[in-house]
């Protein structure tokens, strides 16, 4: 079911407009909160909201902000705006149409944990993006809601929007923090985790953009509101990207728990005419594969790791019988290939060399062999075995589709593509 | 967990300090915090690591050291395998390091690793220790499955002087550049691209520019980074090891000699954290060249007809022994010699030819021990924990390198003062006080307050600028390091090469206890210092000079009293390995070995008597130092005692010669001060004949202010002429901010800069000139 | 026109510590130049007190940061998988069979360059590509042939 929380009004208006977006009632619930809620009650309602995190893995968000550590050091929070998962398109959306919800979001986030600043990281690529939110945080200093004293409260803080430079493990939390500080984008070793000790060593939360959007929402109607929409355990609302062989590409926030058959079916409207749906990647090219027997699962963090996959980023990318699933593999291997950031070894190499097996084997070269050795590969690769998650990224799709579509790997050890693929070399 | 983000948990009790867990099955008990690997290295267990290693921080970077775990805090999950250069051990932690899935991760990271590795190991200079190899051959998988094509990357590529890289090779463990940022906050390494583009290199392309680089070879588990003095000369099964210790200046680094047959072909670390802390400098690490020079002195000479001649050695130390005995004789030098050697000069002096005129201050250095001036002494090891560092007109960098790494890491948590007319702590002097040589007593005695307020101040100070200077230190109250000017500067002092100075600090005319062990009278009047001794010399009142390993025409500070001096004085004799400028001048020349071509002690910068065992042979016709002595000894008809005398209960002070004359230059703005200050590569002696040091060897080189050098027509680079005492010497600019500006800066030891006089003027060198001047 | 420097030190100002600045600095550099100039490299090195090897090291980790000076009409196309499965490819290979210039290159009067690169976030208009630094999309081959030419008219 469409349910428009972030995305509610954005069609109809210019949400980047200071006054459009107060004059829909925006910027109402910081005011709320400064004028009466202590931080503790701003805190309390996230906790009760069970709001969990819309970057990828499903943390808690009031979780992750009660492990900061009560030490009297400045706090740091991080807004995660790389969107680089290929098939993951929301953030953008809502950076470039409503960049005052997130502004909103982020300073009811800081009121609540004490922080002491907060950086949005925006992937490199986000030219537009950039200038939009950088004006956006202008506008609100303008009007006195960045800043000192805002809105007349006691409370002050400062926004920083900055810029990547092209890197997908930038995403990362820990990688974010090593750019941030101005040094490659290296993931460090985790403990310390960053609310122990984060940008330059200090306490630091990390939240997507689109967890910090739904702040204002749950801020002004009540965490019980919030935790009432949707599943009990995957409250509030989820932008899914759609892309690939949908009629309709696009942003469609449903509710959690919507069914995914409805969203492809009906709010993407369904595959393009006189094809047939082979198999969804849910959460962009680190996500393992769903056929289409699963289609009837609920879109909500729980239900979607049942079926050994995730929600994730929601990028969902479609694939019909044309798609054949070794060159998906290729492509998602050319990927990781190009983005590891090399510091440890599995993935460095494993990357190099899977999507050099993948490149032979899309390009009519294959060897008997090669599938097992893909297996082998994924196995070296994954398993927590490297630094950060992009590792175990990197195999996630290609174990899924090894597993439902071994026989195509394995034609493709003859030369042969079962879809009959005409590849374009490119090189 | 709190639900309260702004109230902190409950403070915890506080852990026990230790944790039991097993490894392999044993129970263990570690230090809280201990890490996998460590613990797993202590019982003596084998771990293969790459990116791991003991001196840096753990980055979890290469994954093969994993292990397998079970145990709180992942007992949830029953075993997983994990780095063990990333995990501490925790209670009741289960550490399996040889189970299946350890096993096989392992394997498929030395998989990984040799893929686009070239295994190239029959021409790799790293085969037979490396650890690629080893760790392949002990966990690796029998066969590769890669098939594809390897990136290739540069190979063999010069990375200046010493350092040879080979990207292929390069496991990208960082130790090299984690070292580099970590332990020398520098950045001659870097790591550029990303992925499996990454590569190590220098920054944009230009040669490694520090003075450790050969550290990274020994970091570098593999043949990634590798000298060009070891390139193609040796495997490791060929090489037999000495340990030694570096004499290459007063820190003594300890070492390990690689000899393949009777030549050395590489030197590498012995950790020792109370001097060393396990590094080397370039300097101690290349410059073993001179063993094999083609100048070695390898034969005596005596003078015959006005020209120096081969001589037998029998002839040579008869005209040596008639020489020095055919009137009043002074002996200078002995700062290059070993404890033992030094103890037999300044026996032979006292006993041989009856003078306290002896010294082996021919340099700058006024004294050696801090309780030559009546001051405590630090440690090396203090430096980790003093809060407040006196730098005094002192370069660690440049005349004991491997300090200045230490100094480095003091300097991140303590105040380091650098006070003086040159900046000397490039890389992390938290406070510089730019100030004129007799400016420095002054400025000394202001931080007096600052060092009352400190819980454990230093001073390091090479021991120039005279008594003044020493009562200001003195009123400081803090204990000293005194960097020394030679290498055994202090086994000279304690020795008794110092004109009123005995053995064991006793002062001249209360030797007693020498002279019992000696079992022979002492000269009683205190002798002459170094220049008295040129002086005396210069004027006629010496009838002959016996130079010990020192070149006093390039090191003393008035270059033109020591050239009148060995002028006028009737008879010289020189002992050195290679034909110097003062030896050139000599009647008799000895030649001697060197440091590394025999045995003995040496005492470093704070008295440690480390012992150095003979590595190599040296020339076939020269000697010892000490079996010359003995043999001039015998010559002269003394027998040399053995035993040290014993210490004083209380150390005689020595007197500390005036400072000499450093002074700002004239007002006509033209003229500037002239300061000598000591260069890591300069010098007349190894450093000079050294065929490994050669590229890097400082000759010439003018470090100016850039301040006023447009005025003066001068650039970086530019040759120039230095005028000064109806003198001419040519160099080359080099601007350097740290300069204090009116002030000109020539490196000591280097040829001529002692002849200027103490203010020079500099002139561009005319297009035509043409060849140098001097 | 280099890196103005009143720009660089209010950039450096925003951040707790000033080495933070680096990848803004890199990018005002890049605005102002079209590229990051060697120059460039030693002005930040000193800008934000770090050696100018540090910078080179840190600069060549990011993609967006171009090393040579761009082509006045610039193309880069996404590859990643919603892209390459519209045909991002397919339009790529057209585009070098009709003006010889292939991924990664530069036509040789420096009029364009085309480029390939990662998911732009824009799947949703796949094939899409950045044209100028713009988000644009879909592309296909007419479009991309007729940018390269000019006949859409030059970016400022
Ligand atoms: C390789 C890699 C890339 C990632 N990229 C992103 C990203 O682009 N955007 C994002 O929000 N999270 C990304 N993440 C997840 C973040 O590390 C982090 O978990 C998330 O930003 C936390 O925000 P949340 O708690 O609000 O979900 C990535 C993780 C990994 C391992
Ligand atoms: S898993 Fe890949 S991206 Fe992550 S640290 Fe290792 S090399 Fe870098
Ligand atoms: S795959 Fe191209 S924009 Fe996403």
């Amino acid at each position: 079911m469409i349910r428009k929380l972030l995305t509610e009004g954005m069609d109809t208006h210019d949400l980047t407009r200071l006054d459009v977006y107060r004059g829909r009632g925006g910027y109402a619930a910081l005011a709320k909160a400064l004028g009466g809620m202590s931080p503790e009650d701003v805190f309390n309602e996230v906790k009760t909201s069970n709001l969990r995190g819309r970057g990828g893995a499903g943390a808690g968000a009031a979780f992750k902000w009660s492990t900061l550590p009560n030490d009297g050091r400045p706090r740091y929070l991080i807004l995660n705006g790389d969107e680089s998962e290929p098939g993951s398109f929301s953030g953008r959306m809502l950076i470039e149409r409503n960049p005052h919800r997130i502004i909103e979001g982020a300073l009811l986030a800081a009121y609540a944990c004490g922080m002491a600043k907060t950086f949005v990281y925006l992937r490199g690529e986000f030219y537009e993006g950039y200038a939009i939110l950088k004006r956006a945080v202008e506008m609100a200093r303008d009007a006195g809601l960045v800043g000192e004293r805002i809105l007349g409260s006691g409370f002050s803080h400062e926004i920083v929007v900055h810029r990547g430079a092209g890197a997908y493990i930038c995403g990362e939390e820990t990688a974010i923090m090593e750019s941030l500080e101005g040094k490659r984008g290296h993931p460090r070793t985790k403990p310390p985790f960053p609310t122990a000790a984060g940008l330059y060593g200090m306490p630091t939360v990390i939240n997507n953009v689109e967890t910090i959007a739904n702040l204002p929402g749950i801020v002004e109607n009540g965490g019980a509101w919030f935790a009432a929409i949707g599943p009990e355990k995957s409250p509030g609302t989820k932008i899914c990207s759609v892309s690939g062989r949908v009629r309709r590409p696009g942003n469609y926030e449903i509710e959690m728990g919507t069914p995914l058959r409805e969203l492809i079916e009906e709010h993407a409207g369904g595959l393009e005419p006189g094809h047939e749906l082979q198999f969804i990647l849910p959460a962009g090219a680190s996500s393992a594969l769903i056929q289409p027997k699963d289609l009837d699962v609920s879109l909500d963090f729980d239900s979607m790791m049942a079926i050994r996959s995730m929600l994730g980023s929601a990028g969902m990318l479609v694939c019909d019988e044309r798609d054949c699933p070794v060159h998906v593999a290729y492509l998602g291997a050319r990927f990781y290939h190009h983005e590891s950031c090399g510091k440890c070894t599995p993935c460095r190499e494993g990357t190099g060399w899977t999507e050099k097996v993948l490149y032979r084997m899309e390009h009519g070269q294959g060897r008997p062999g090669d599938t097992e050795r893909l297996e082998q590969l994924c196995q070296g690769i994954g398993g927590r075995k490297c630094l950060c998650l992009l590792g175990d990224f990197s195999v996630t799709y290609l174990q899924s589709a090894l597993r439902a579509f071994r026989d195509a790997f394995v034609a493709h050890e003859h030369g042969s593509c079962p879809m009959a693929r005409q590849e374009v070399a490119i090189r | 967990m709190s639900s309260n983000p702004s109230a902190g948990p409950q403070a915890p009790a506080a852990p026990p300090s230790t944790v039991s867990c097993t490894i392999d099955g044993k129970p263990y008990t570690f230090p809280r915090g201990t890490l996998i690997v460590d613990a797993v290295r202590q019982v003596g267990r084998p771990i293969p690591y790459y990116c791991y290693h003991p001196r840096l921080e753990p980055v979890g970077a290469c994954r093969v050291c994993m292990v397998q775990v079970e145990g709180p805090p992942v007992a949830t999950r029953g075993p997983i395998v994990t780095t063990g250069c990333t995990t501490p051990v925790f209670e009741g932690l289960k550490i399996e390091t040889m189970s299946d899935p350890a096993k096989l991760a392992r394997q498929q990271v030395l998989e990984f690793l040799l893929i686009n590795h070239p295994l190239d190991c029959p021409v790799c200079d790293k085969g037979g220790e490396c650890d690629l190899q080893d760790f392949t051959l002990a966990y690796g998988p029998g066969k590769s499955q890669f098939a594809e094509q390897k990136i290739l990357r540069h190979k063999a590529e010069d990375l200046g002087p010493f350092l040879v890289l080979d990207q292929e090779r390069c496991i990208l463990c960082q130790r090299c550049v984690r070292y580099e940022n970590e332990v020398l906050h520098e950045q001659n390494l870097v790591l550029k691209e990303r992925g499996d583009r990454t590569v190590i290199d220098t920054g944009a392309g230009e040669p490694y520019a520090g003075y450790f680089s050969g550290n990274n070879t020994e970091l570098c588990p593999v043949g990634a980074l590798t000298s060009h003095t070891y390139r193609f000369k040796a495997r490791p099964w060929d090489v037999r090891p000495v340990p030694s210790v570096c004499q290459g200046c007063s820190l003594g680094c300890n070492l390990t000699v690689n000899l393949r047959g009777p030549k050395i072909v590489r030197l590498l670390w012995r950790e020792n954290q109370a001097v060393d802390a396990g590094w080397l400098c370039d300097r101690g690490r290349y410059g073993f060249g001179h063993t094999l020079a083609e100048q070695r002195l390898a034969t005596p000479l005596v003078r015959r007809d006005g020209e120096l001649r081969a001589a037998t050695w029998e002839e040579a130390l008869s005209a040596a022994a008639a020489g020095l005995t055919a009137g009043p004789a002074a002996v200078l030098g002995g700062g290059r010699l070993t404890d033992e050697e030094s103890l037999a000069l300044s026996q032979l002096a006292r006993l041989g030819l009856r003078t306290n005129d002896v010294d082996w201050r021919v340099g700058y250095q006024g004294f050696a021990a801090p309780a030559a001036i009546g001051l405590s002494e630090a440690a090396i090891t203090d430096l980790d924990r003093s809060d407040l560092v006196l730098l005094l007109d002192t370069s660690p960098l440049e005349e004991a390198p491997v300090l200045d790494i230490r100094l480095r890491r003091t300097a991140r948590r303590a105040t380091v003062i650098d006070l003086g007319p040159v900046r000397n702590l490039r890389h992390a002097a938290s406070r510089r006080v730019a100030c004129a040589p007799d400016e420095l007593a002054r400025r000394v005695a202001e931080l007096a307050p600052e060092f009352a307020a400190a819980q454990s101040p230093l001073v390091i100070w090479n021991g120039r600028g005279g008594p003044a200077l020493a009562e200001a230190v003195a009123a400081l109250g803090a204990p000293l390091l005194v960097v020394g000017e030679f290498a055994n500067a202090r086994g000279a002092e304690a020795a008794g090469l110092a004109p009123d100075l005995l053995p064991g600090y006793h002062a001249v005319g209360a030797g007693a206890e020498v002279a019992a062990v000696w079992g022979a009278e002492l000269p009683r009047e205190p002798g002459r210092d170094a220049a008295g001794i040129l002086n005396a010399a210069a004027s006629g009142d010496l009838q002959a000079l016996y130079v010990v390993g020192a070149n006093p025409l390039r090191s003393f500070p008035d270059g033109e009293l020591a050239d009148r001096a060995l002028d006028a004085v009737p008879f010289l004799v020189v002992q050195d390995l290679f034909l110097t400028e003062t030896a050139q001048r000599a009647d008799v020349v000895l030649p001697a070995l060197g440091a590394l071509e025999k045995a003995g002690h040496t005492s470093n910068l704070v008295g440690q008597s480390q012992p150095v065992a003979r590595a190599v042979a040296g020339p076939a016709g020269a000697l010892a130092d000490g079996m010359i002595l003995r043999r001039l000894a015998a010559a002269l008809n003394v027998t040399l005692a053995d035993q040290a005398p014993p210490e004083a209960e209380t150390p005689a002070r020595v007197r500390l010669p005036e400072a000499g004359g450093e002074r700002p230059g004239g007002g006509s703005g033209e003229e500037l001060g002239l300061l000598l200050r000591p260069r890591l590569f300069a010098g007349g002696g190894t450093a000079a004949f050294d065929p490994n040091l050669e590229p890097v060897h400082v000759a010439g080189e003018v470090r100016l202010n850039p301040e006023g050098t447009d005025r003066l027509g001068l650039q970086e680079g530019a040759a120039v002429h230095l005028h000064g005492a109806g003198t001419t010497v040519r160099g080359t600019v080099r601007l350097d901010a740290g300069v204090l500006p009116g002030w000109v800066v020539l490196a000591a030891h280097d040829f001529g800069g002692n002849r200027l006089g103490p203010r020079v003027r500099v002139t561009a060198v005319p297009a035509a000139a043409g060849v140098a001047a001097r | 026109m280099p890196l103005d420097l009143e720009t660089a030190r209010a950039a450096v100002a925003r951040y707790p510590s000033p080495r933070s600045a680096l990848l803004t600095l890199l990018w005002q550099a890049q605005e102002a130049d079209g590229w990051v100039t060697p120059q460039t490299v030693e002005t930040v090195a000193e800008l934000l007190g770090l050696t100018a090897s540090d910078v080179e090291s840190v600069l060549s980790f990011y993609s967006m940061y171009r090393r040579t000076p761009p082509a006045t009409r610039r193309l880069q196309v996404c590859r990643s998988l919603a892209c390459a499965m519209k045909g991002a490819e397919e339009i790529l290979e057209h585009v070098r069979a009709e003006t010889g210039v292939g991924p990664g290159e530069t036509a040789p009067d420096g009029s364009f360059s085309v480029e390939v690169v990662e998911c732009l976030a824009a799947c949703d208009h796949a094939p899409s590509c950045l044209w100028n630094e713009r988000m644009e999309g879909p592309l296909d081959k007419q479009g991309a042939l007729a940018r390269l030419r000019g006949q859409g008219g030059d970016p400022a």
